[in-house]
């Protein structure tokens, strides 16, 4: 199902985190990433180019962090068809659910481990492909 | 902060039982100031009806006051004086629309609360160019009904506005 | 999962976010505690430790996660000085931790003494939780508490002080509707035994939530010290009566105001030790910071026996900043009280080693949002005293219920000197200010009827509440006055704006809110409050 996977978006104010998720994902399927470093910065490149297969999304960062960018991908129709996965880390559980009640489609917490990252894009693909 | 832990990794659907089937709608609170207006539900904590309002002087004119709400001490915002809108007194169908958004509960003195609709993403269109204006970008767009408009607002932005016009006051002030 | 080849990346990121930290501790320092600030800082650390982690660094990760937990500890109780501690210390360790790996990245990193640093404050900050002794027996025993605990239970007390007013009220009622003598005075009875029983919880839990001045006075042998080194001084830091008790939320705002006080004397007060010697006196000078309790209220002084304060300096810049006129007729005490006016001081004042240019009408505003007041007393080459006098609780505290037209206000009765009955045929007018004559003195008058924009009830007869402040005196009118009762103080929402001469909102046993009056408003203004 990984076919599906074509184009990734990740939120993240860490340039390495970008470059991490880079290596993760470049091992296990060839698709071009955007980078963005913030829940603005992402809002911007989403009006310009929507035809992302998936968001990854950090929940701590400056200008707009993760919950507020939910917010806005809420009460944006057009976004609808982007599945996002935040990346939750201990203490921000709350928001976590938060983020799934605006509409994320799943989470993974850090530290990161490759596989379980691939499984669960696995499912959402999987998800999407039924859809 | 929270007493949980989460598995390393989940699809919301495992985490959260009430999801399920509403995708691409977006559920609202329709109310009544003349116009139909709207707000997200998930912005609105409970609407309730008009008690006593302590009046706070010296405060800004579309405060217009404060409410016991279980113990809790809101400022209730008059949305008409808010937004510019004629002035109309009190009915027994006012209410109070107590909002939770960015940690801050806040009530919104209302004509009248309509309904809670659910909005298909399609029905919903950009703002006309006309309302848009640095002073109205708290209006998101309008949604169309079989029979009518209702304008969906966004609280944040417009609590946000909202602060910059005290902060500029505050600066004149002082 | 090996990242290895993202190492140069990963110390040029690190770099920027310790330049993020250095860059907010001069913020704080420049401006001032800003949340959003310290907010920036921790957003960067946690990056870091992220990213730490996600390279394999985990003596690194461990050691930032503690400074975060002890960053937040320090941001909930506005512990701002510690924040800075914090953040200076970990800033320097962070940035040797980086060269280091930069150096050798495979050679393992050791914090175990930079963490016994940051957490042996804990000692020092045991205020984060209050210590209850309980005695069992012979043998003593301590447990430690969160403070949110006592918050709350706090907090209930003060509802059921509120439930208990109301019942009182029910219970007058009840006597002029029921015949049943007997029940009537059963259930008072009842009642006096229920309230003596919350009095006594409620003064309890306010025991409990006390802790002694010495935590916050324990913050400045260090600052003291490098503040007189830097500037050739010398100084001997006393403490007098450090155990006297006062609420923590109370000992967590005092430090900013008492800061201020202590950086000032030093600055402004004590003399070079040459100048002490020509003056003849010791020189080492002495700065004195006492605590003591009278009745309700506790005053804690910072005392310096510096060069004082010259009045005629005072006088001369409060008619240069246009906030006296030439011709008033001020006594000399009075006249320094305007060392705390806004616009007082200014930024020019602050030295190169204080940095902020915090005049002092920043201390009394501080001070009053306490619901206290500070005033100086100073006699030039003897020294200066400053005085602040606060309420042993901030949560609960007697006001007066005063009604203006259909609305009630609550005036804290600390301000509140006596309350008497008049007619508008008492007023008169001085250069257009409406006074009072009160006991020999002409008072200026606040009418709260006007101040608040209220429409009074009726004409003619009505009560001023005297309020004072130090030396000073203001009448304020209301239309009737409905005694005094004990509120629970709850802050009001920043939406509502700077509502000018409110403090807050209680909530009352009828489930009406009444506002607090922020009685300083009053004696803010110029010249019309020396009466």
């Amino acid at each position: 199902m990984s076919d599906l996977l074509k184009k990734v978006l990740i939120v993240d104010d860490s340039k390495l985190v970008h470059q991490m998720y880079r290596i993760l994902l470049m091992r296990y399927k060839d698709c071009k990433i955007v980078d963005a470093m913030n829940g603005l910065e992402a809002l911007e490149i989403l009006s310009r180019e929507d035809d992302f297969d998936l968001i990854i999304l950090d929940i701590n960062m400056p200008v707009m962090n993760g919950v507020q960018f939910m917010e806005k991908y809420r009460e944006n129709p057009k976004l609808q068809h982007i599945p996002v996965v935040v990346i939750s880390t201990e203490g921000r559980e709350e928001d976590t659910l938060k983020m799934l009640r605006l509409g994320a489609k799943g989470y993974i917490t850090k530290p990161l481990r490759p596989e379980v990252l691939h499984g669960l894009i696995e499912k959402l693909m999987t998800k999407k492909a039924e859809a | 902060m929270a007493d949980f832990k989460l598995p390393p990794s989940g699809l919301a659907e495992e985490i959260l039982p009430e999801l399920g089937k509403e995708q691409g709608e977006l559920q609202v609170v329709t109310f009544s100031l003349g116009e139909q207006y709207a707000v997200p539900i998930h912005q609105v904590q409970e609407i309730i009806r008009v008690g006593p309002i302590t009046r706070v002087p010296n405060a800004p004119t579309y405060i217009e006051g404060v409410i016991n709400l279980r113990g809790r001490i809101l400022p209730v915002i008059n949305l008409r004086r808010r937004l510019g809108l004629p002035e109309r007194d009190l009915t027994k169908a006012s209410r109070i629309i107590v909002t939770e958004v960015a940690d801050k509960t806040v009530g919104l003195l209302v004509d009248s609360v309509s309904h809670v609709i659910k909005l298909p993403g399609d029905k919903v269109e950009p703002p006309p160019e006309e309302v848009l204006d640095i002073d109205s970008d708290y209006i998101t767009g309008v949604g169309k009904l079989q029979d009518a408009l209702v304008i969906m607002l966004d609280l944040e932005r417009l609590l946000k506005r909202e602060e910059e016009v005290l902060r500029r006051v505050e600066q004149k002030e002082g | 999962m090996d990242f290895s080849e993202l190492l140069n990346e990963y110390i040029e990121e690190a770099l920027s976010h310790i330049q993020t930290v250095d860059a907010v501790l001069l913020g704080l320092e420049r401006e001032g505690f800003r949340e959003e600030l310290i907010q920036t800082a921790m957003r960067a650390l946690h990056t870091l430790k992220g990213n730490s982690g996600m390279m394999g660094f985990d003596s690194l990760k461990e050691y930032i996660h503690e400074i975060e937990t002890q960053l937040k500890r320090a941001v909930e109780q506005r512990g701002y000085e510690r924040v800075i501690e914090i953040l200076s210390d970990s800033s320097h360790v962070l940035r040797r931790a980086i060269q280091k790996i930069q150096a050798c990245p495979d050679e393992p990193l050791d914090f175990t003494e930079d963490l016994q640093r940051l957490l042996g404050h804990r000692a020092v900050e045991s205020s984060s939780t209050v210590e209850m002794s309980t005695y069992l027996g012979k043998r003593s025993d301590t447990i430690k508490v969160e403070f949110s605990r006592l918050d709350e239970l706090l907090n209930l007390v003060g509802e059921l002080v509120i439930y208990k007013t109301r019942l009182t009220q029910i219970e007058t009622d009840l006597k002029e509707k029921v015949t049943d003598k007997y029940l009537v005075k059963e259930l008072k009875e009842t009642l006096d035994v229920i309230g003596k029983n919350i009095s006594a919880l409620q003064e309890g839990i306010m025991r409990v939530r006390m802790l002694p001045v010495r935590h916050v006075f324990q913050r400045f042998p260090r600052m003291v010290r490098d503040l007189s080194r830097a500037q050739g001084k010398e100084v001997e830091l006393r403490f007098e009566g450090e155990e006297t008790e006062l609420d923590k939320t109370v000992i967590d705002e005092l430090g900013e105001p008492l800061l201020h006080l202590i950086r000032n004397a030093i600055d402004h007060g004590i003399e070079t030790p040459q100048e002490r010697l020509k003056k003849g006196k010791r020189p080492k000078a002495r700065l004195v910071l006492s605590a003591a309790q009278e009745s309700n209220h506790v005053l804690i002084r910072v005392i310096d026996d510096g060069r004082g304060i010259d009045p005629e300096m005072v006088r001369a810049r409060a008619i240069e900043r246009g906030l006296l006129s030439a011709d008033s007729p001020i006594s000399e005490e009075d006249i320094l009280s305007f060392i705390f006016a806004p616009g007082f001081s200014t930024k020019e004042q602050a030295t190169d080693i204080s940095g902020r240019g915090v005049g002092l009408d920043v201390v009394s505003r501080s001070i009053a949002r306490l619901n206290g007041h500070v005033y100086v007393e100073s006699t030039p080459d003897v020294g200066t005293t400053f005085t602040i006098k606060l309420p042993l609780s901030l949560a609960i505290i007697p006001a007066l219920m005063a009604e203006v037209g259909n609305e009630i206000y609550a005036i804290p009765m600390n301000a509140v000197e006596e309350t008497v009955k008049v007619k508008d045929t008492d007023f008169n007018y001085i250069n257009n200010r409406e006074v009072v004559r009160f006991r020999e003195r002409v008072l200026p008058v606040v009418r709260l009827d006007r101040f608040f924009g209220v429409k009074r009830r009726s004409n003619g007869r009505f009560y001023l509440v005297i309020l004072s402040k130090a030396e000073r005196r203001v009448a304020v009118t209301v239309d009737r006055v409905r005694g005094q009762q004990e509120i629970v103080i709850k802050p009001l929402d920043e939406t509502v704006g700077k509502s000018i001469g409110i403090v807050g909102a209680s909530i009352l046993g009828d489930g009406r809110i009444v506002l607090i009056v922020d009685v300083s408003t009053f004696f803010e203004r110029k010249e019309v409050v020396h009466g």
